[in-house]
């Protein structure tokens, strides 16, 4: 138990970088059924886009980040959208040609990447005001990236929420997503509202890289070291459910970070995956679903 | 946008077939629904009126014929243009968004829609009372009576020229029937065009202006309601 609380601050952490990853996927694959194997290269896109502002246009360190939030979200946004338009949207209700689709697009986003930046990684310096960190009892150290990727998630929770509950967009978002057809019938653009909600969800992408670039180096294959988990993140928190997402991102931070406590890494992998599969064998719709009187 | 005028009926449809890839259902469907009127389709399982209901609203793409509202035609465009242009649809099996409220269900579609009046909530409270004290819960909670009223007034509230009911009793208790039923009544005296599928002739025969029948795919018999004695109605219905 002490062990746990020791490493509660390290999971929070983790988990609010589990969640920024997985926050688009409950978009594209969570609420569209999309599987979208390119999340990770627009994870990765979103990481370059705060490279570039740094390094290319010469944004200073300080303000570089606050800069490229919005502007990943812009960039990896409107790469998302135009996958959607272009290509995705023909292979609705075929699952595993999307699969096969998005993958493609996934290789050729990391090997744009490398023939624009290199195969080597990059760095994308943090502002000053986010060197340095808290320490807490136990002699935990917490560094204030973590604490503003953790701000960053909880900030980008809140405003999905009220985007999905308050807005007219966000209704419409839902209606489609519960029933095509029946949203169609009632005045509502589908194809509209699909190309929306692939914006968001990519954009959310985008602001993820940028997060990253905050603990770890940048590289073509950024994404892909976090799309497995995301995509845990959004099963196991209940399709669609963003309360389910954030609950499982958080859940699965704490529990990579107790597990790594006393065994290494690999290992712990195998027993946060060993977890996972037990819950999913009990509980296959995830933690939460959306309650109705209906059968199904 | 379509306007209704008294020189072009609210919808005409000509020469229609439509189906589902191979699997032809309707043939050579004639028919035309005037202004102010109800026209109720009736016919036993498996005829093809549910097929009719929604190659009108566009979820299914006609092989050949044609379908206009108030004189346009809309033969291919996409639903929501449809609706836009002044058809209201409550399909089979009271449909409604689960996850949202009774009240944003409503707004959903009014918004959608882009042609209702100012007070949404209201139109559908004054012809469903019932749905008052619900407005804030899940659509998904609601009992089968309440969630076809919802689905109905879903409908209502894009304002529509034409009203499409596919079979809004089934399934309903007797007490709720007959709130639908006044419903109906009440929305054509106000001017609204009604095509409604029924299984029931009682039903049928209260609402109705006109009753067509369908068999097989086709149009069997079309006319006013009196004309369906329920000789008529064995024969041609199978009841």
């Amino acid at each position: 138990m002490e062990a746990l609380v020791n490493q509660l601050p390290i999971g929070l952490a983790i988990g609010a970088v589990l969640l920024l990853a997985a926050l688009g996927l409950n978009f594209t694959f969570g609420q569209m059924g999309v599987i979208n194997m390119a999340h990770g290269e627009l994870i990765m896109v979103g990481a370059y886009t705060a490279y570039v502002l740094h390094a290319w246009v010469g944004i200073n360190p300080a303000y570089s980040l606050l800069a490229a939030l919005p502007t990943a979200f812009a960039v990896t946004g409107t790469l998302g959208w135009l996958l959607e338009t272009t290509l995705i949207r023909h292979f609705y209700g075929r699952p595993l040609d999307t699969l096969l689709l998005t993958f493609g697009i996934g290789m050729i986003l990391q090997q744009a990447a490398r023939d624009i930046f290199g195969a080597p990684n990059v760095d994308v310096p943090a502002p000053t005001w986010l060197t340095g960190g808290i320490t807490l009892p136990g002699d935990i150290r917490i560094h204030y990236s973590r604490l503003f990727i953790l701000a960053l998630a909880i900030t980008c929770v809140i405003a999905i929420a009220h985007y999905l509950n308050r807005s007219r967009q966000g209704r419409r978002m839902r209606a489609v997503i519960h029933n095509r057809d029946l949203a169609a019938v009632s005045g509502i653009n589908t194809r509209t509202v699909d190309a929306t909600t692939f914006f968001i969800g990519s954009g959310l992408a985008g602001i993820a890289g940028v997060a990253l670039t905050l603990i770890g180096p940048t590289g073509p294959t950024l994404g892909t070291n976090y799309i497995v988990d995301a995509f845990l993140v959004v099963v196991v928190g209940g399709l669609g459910r963003l309360s389910g997402t954030v609950l499982a991102a958080f859940a699965l931070g704490i529990l990579n970070a107790t597990v790594e406590a006393w065994a290494d890494a690999s290992l712990a992998k195998l027993i946060v995956f060993t977890a996972i599969v037990a819950f999913l064998q009990a509980r296959p719709q995830g933690l939460f679903t959306v309650k109705t009187r209906a059968l199904t | 946008m379509t306007t209704p005028t008294d020189h072009h009926p609210t919808l005409q449809i000509t020469g229609l077939n439509a189906g589902y890839g191979r699997a032809h259902v309707l043939f050579d469907i004639d028919l035309t629904i005037h202004p102010g009127t109800v026209a109720c389709i009736m016919g036993r399982n498996g005829v093809g009126k549910t097929t009719l209901l929604n190659t009108i609203a566009g979820l299914i793409t006609p092989t050949t014929g044609t379908i206009h509202l108030n004189g346009t035609d809309i033969t291919r465009t996409p639903p929501h243009t449809r609706i836009r242009n002044g058809i209201g649809y409550a399909p089979q099996g009271h449909e409604t968004f689960a996850p949202l409220t009774v009240a944003d269900n409503l707004h959903v579609a009014h918004q959608a829609a882009k042609r209702g009046g100012p007070d949404p909530i209201g139109t559908a409270l004054a012809h469903f009372p019932r749905l008052t004290p619900l407005l804030d819960r899940r659509a998904g909670l609601l009992s089968g009576g309440q969630a076809q009223q919802l689905a109905i007034a879903r409908a209502l509230v894009t304002n529509p020229d034409l009203l499409i009911l596919d079979e809004p009793t089934e399934g309903i208790q007797p007490n709720i029937v007959t709130e639908i039923e006044n419903a109906i009544t009440d929305i054509a005296a106000q001017g609204t065009t009604i095509l409604l599928v029924e299984q029931y002739l009682d039903v049928a025969l209260r609402c109705a202006d006109t009753v067509t029948v369908i068999d097989g795919g086709r149009i069997t018999h079309t006319g006013p309601k009196d004309d369906l004695t329920e000789e008529a109605a064995h024969t041609l219905l199978a009841i």
